[in-house]
């Protein structure tokens, strides 16, 4: 396929088709009466369905079909909306999704749409056969297009009447429906007459052609369905709404051609006519006034383009950096300065635009872990409900596609082990119905994801056994509940009494923490038992460049991350040194880390020492350094595999002379403090 | 040789029609068919000449089909390609199209 392959687009298409399709599952699964959420289901089918039999996909859109025309039933108070109907509609939409990846013919996959439409055919006569008696809701969204009755909206469809062979012997009259079709609304019509054949061997007794009518009326789809009640035996006629609005004089002589070109291919024909009818629509509304500004828009952009001026841009800011160090060397320097302003000025707007570009809404794949947590729970037979919130908060694209393995993790370890069955809650008092909580959002400079869960919680004695039985934890060792809490993320530990096929193989949180880890966030858990687990990640907004501060320590330089500066300070640099101290700062004694001695720098120490305070999550530390350099946009490149073990460093980045500066891990830098405080032994690097 | 068909020609009356025109083609001669006096048609019919002028195309047989078709009847011969049929000026054809609207 090409870069611009529209089989391509197509299928990157469907997948939103189907995300959405999904969500708006879930919501009707919560909320069985939620109008607009079977008005979205049917709109995707619908799409879905045309899309794919114009690209060629033919399975798919002889799978969708039956789908489309249950929702449509749905939505029109016809066919009352069950839990079991939504759930196999969920099972269809996975299938959908495997047809995406086979052949456009369905491969080996037609045998089980095969199955799974027969049990859609099942519901629907089960369905049938209680319609009227015991509907659970008749959702009717007010107003919604081609929902049956007369809408008071213009809307456009194609309809195709192919008169039954025995026409003209039940005395039906085609042009008399013609003209009754007519009559509701613009229209444009493309008569195909039947295939050539001698005089003598044509028999004028029954039809040989077919219309295709592409009709613009505001009496809706039953007013033109009414029109061939007694004729259409489920061959005879085929009617698709095509388009909302009221299209031009001339469109509608277009997609009547559109359907005189492409009478063949009767599959693919709504779809030619609704893509043409969405254009025209589009173009004038680009033409017309502008859009509203809440109406958010977005493009798809191929991501390794987007990689590829990710790293134009990373070096043009190296670029810039060398010649703001020139500055001081050029004769000219009043020139050569508002050169390098002026460069640093175009960086920085290249910079925001082009890491813009990467940034998508974390909400992109809250929908999978809304199904997600559907599934399990009804596996693990819990009612769980899933509140997803900060769906709007945006993350670099390679952080949410490395965050959702992890994220997939931490939601089955809180179903699996977290919320409890209902019984159990009933007992402990809880309501039957489990919540897990999933919020996003920026905290100083970082994006926190948390995960909570009303579950049972950890138990901190129960982690201390495990830890020492399984030799992570010395029998003397006194850690803290921090500390013990943290031992989950050792690897091979697991408190899970029993294997379940999801979770408690002792694999998994440390699995999550490396991923965390490898995306230069942290991940933190607190619990109470009985009471619950909150996971908290913290992660950069990008990946690819921060603003930092340059400091010097012997003769490295090394990057503080400048959203979680705070302050410098000096002070007498002593002899006495511990890799850990304090430091006074405004009355309050805050840790120290030596960075001197923690790095083992060799050479002599500086007479006085700069204290450069940090702070993460309201916590302040302070750095000690040689001294402190300036600002600098620091393009990171991540560390090799052999130094991914080294501590408290979470990237290098290219200085403008080209050498290299580190960037500190300031969390970890923190942690480090925080358990060591008054404590001068040295860390391992 | 010229054909003035008048009265009903409906599936009726099909089989016969397709005779008359099967003689015609078989004559070899440039027929001209008349619709002025139609009293009425249905679809077998409109489908017949649309297969009588293929045959005589095939054959190189001249056939007009004179545009003088009644008003009434302007809506089926659209419907079905045959809008020549109409007289020129699109009298009946107009006024079909003033009163439902159409766009062409």
């Amino acid at each position: 396929m090409t870069e611009h392959d529209p089989v391509r687009t197509f299928l990157d298409e469907a997948r939103d088709l189907l995300a959405k399709l999904e969500e708006a599952l879930l919501a009707l699964h919560a909320d069985p009466g939620d109008v607009h959420s079977v008005a979205r289901v049917f709109r995707n089918l619908h799409t879905i369905k045309g899309s794919g039999a114009m690209f060629g996909f033919t399975e798919i859109a002889r799978f969708t079909h039956d789908l489309e025309t249950a929702f449509d039933r749905v939505r029109s108070g016809d066919l009352p909306l069950t839990r079991e109907l939504v759930d196999l509609t969920l099972q269809a939409k996975d299938h959908l999704q495997a047809l995406l990846l086979a052949d456009p013919s369905g491969g080996g996959l037609s045998a089980a749409s095969d199955a799974l439409l027969a049990r859609f055919a099942h519901v629907l006569k089960e369905a049938g056969t209680t319609s009227g008696q015991a509907r659970e809701h008749e959702p009717k969204p007010a107003g919604e297009p081609g929902d049956g009755g007369a809408s008071g909206r213009p809307e456009t469809f194609w309809i195709r009447y192919r008169p039954a062979p025995d026409t003209f012997t039940t005395g039906c009259d085609p042009l008399g429906l013609m003209e009754e079709l007519a009559s509701l609304g613009q229209h444009a019509v493309v008569y195909h007459p039947g295939p050539d054949e001698p005089l003598e061997a044509y028999d004028p007794e029954t039809p040989h052609g077919f219309w295709d009518v592409v009709l613009n009326t505001d009496q809706g789809l039953s007013a033109v369905r009414g029109v061939f009640l007694f004729v259409d035996d489920g061959q005879a006629v085929r009617v698709e709404k095509i388009g909302d609005g009221r299209p031009r004089t001339g469109d509608l002589e277009t997609l009547a051609g559109i359907a005189r070109d492409h009478a063949g291919e009767p599959e693919a024909l709504p779809g030619l006519l609704r893509a043409f009818l969405q254009e025209k629509l589009a173009m004038r509304k680009a033409g017309g006034a502008a859009p509203p500004p809440s109406a958010a828009s977005s493009i798809r952009v191929d991501s390794s383009r987007l990689d590829k001026l990710v790293n134009m841009v990373g070096e043009m800011v190296i670029l810039q950096s060398r010649l703001s160090q020139a500055v001081n060397q050029a004769l000219d320097r009043g020139g050569l300065a508002r050169i390098a302003e002026d460069l640093e000025r175009l960086t920085d707007e290249m910079r925001d635009n082009a890491l813009g570009l990467r940034m998508l809404p974390i909400g992109t794949v809250y929908g999978s872990l809304r199904r997600l947590v559907h599934d399990v729970g009804a596996s693990l037979r819990k009612d769980v409900e899933f509140v997803a919130e900060g769906g709007d908060t945006e993350l670099d694209k390679t952080v949410i596609d490395r965050l959702k393995d992890p994220l997939v993790h931490i939601l089955r370890n809180s179903l699996d082990h977290g919320v409890e069955p209902p019984d159990e809650r009933a007992r402990a008092g809880k309501p039957s119905r489990g919540t897990v909580r999933l919020w996003a959002g920026h905290a100083g400079g970082e994006v926190v994801i948390r995960v909570s869960d009303d579950g049972r919680g950890l138990d901190p004695e129960k982690i201390r056994r495990k830890a020492q039985a399984s030799g992570l934890l010395a029998p003397d060792a006194a850690p803290d509940r921090r500390e013990l809490l943290g031992l989950i993320f050792e690897p091979g530990f697991s408190t899970a009494e029993k294997v379940s096929d999801l979770s408690g193989r002792g694999v998994g949180m440390d699995v999550v923490k490396r991923a965390i880890d490898g995306l230069r966030g942290s991940v933190d858990i607190e619990s109470e038992p009985g009471r619950g687990t909150t996971l908290s990640i913290r992660l950069p907004l990008t990946l690819a460049i921060i603003d930092g501060f340059c400091v010097v320590i012997g003769r490295d330089s090394y990057i503080v991350p400048l959203a979680a500066l705070r302050g410098f300070q000096e002070r007498s640099a002593g002899t006495d040194k511990k890799t850990v101290d304090v430091v006074e700062r405004m009355g309050r004694m805050l840790p120290c880390v030596n960075l001197r001695e923690l790095f083992g720098v060799a050479g002599p120490a500086p007479d006085y020492e700069r204290v450069v305070v940090a702070e993460v999550d309201g916590v302040e530390v302070g750095l000690a350094v040689d001294r402190v350099v300036g600002r600098q946009q620091a393009v990171i490149k991540s560390l090799d595999e052999i130094y991914k073990n080294v501590n408290f460093i979470s990237g290098t980045t290219i200085n403008g002379d080209g050498s290299i500066s580190l960037i500190l891990d300031v969390p970890r830098l923190l942690d480090f403090a925080a358990s060591r405080t008054g404590n001068a032994e040295a860390p391992n690097r | 040789m010229r054909i003035d068909l008048d009265g009903e020609c409906t599936v009726a009356v099909a089989r016969v029609l397709r005779d008359l025109f099967l003689d015609a083609l078989a004559r070899g001669e440039p027929t001209q068919v008349s619709f002025a006096r139609l009293a009425g048609a249905d679809l077998s019919f409109f489908e017949l000449l649309l297969a009588v002028r293929e045959a005589f195309a095939r054959k190189g047989v001249g056939l007009e089909l004179v545009p003088d078709l009644p008003g009434h009847l302007a809506f089926a011969a659209e419907w079905t390609g045959l809008a020549r049929l109409c007289p020129e000026g699109g009298g009946p054809k107009a006024a079909a199209d003033r009163s439902r609207g159409r766009t062409s």
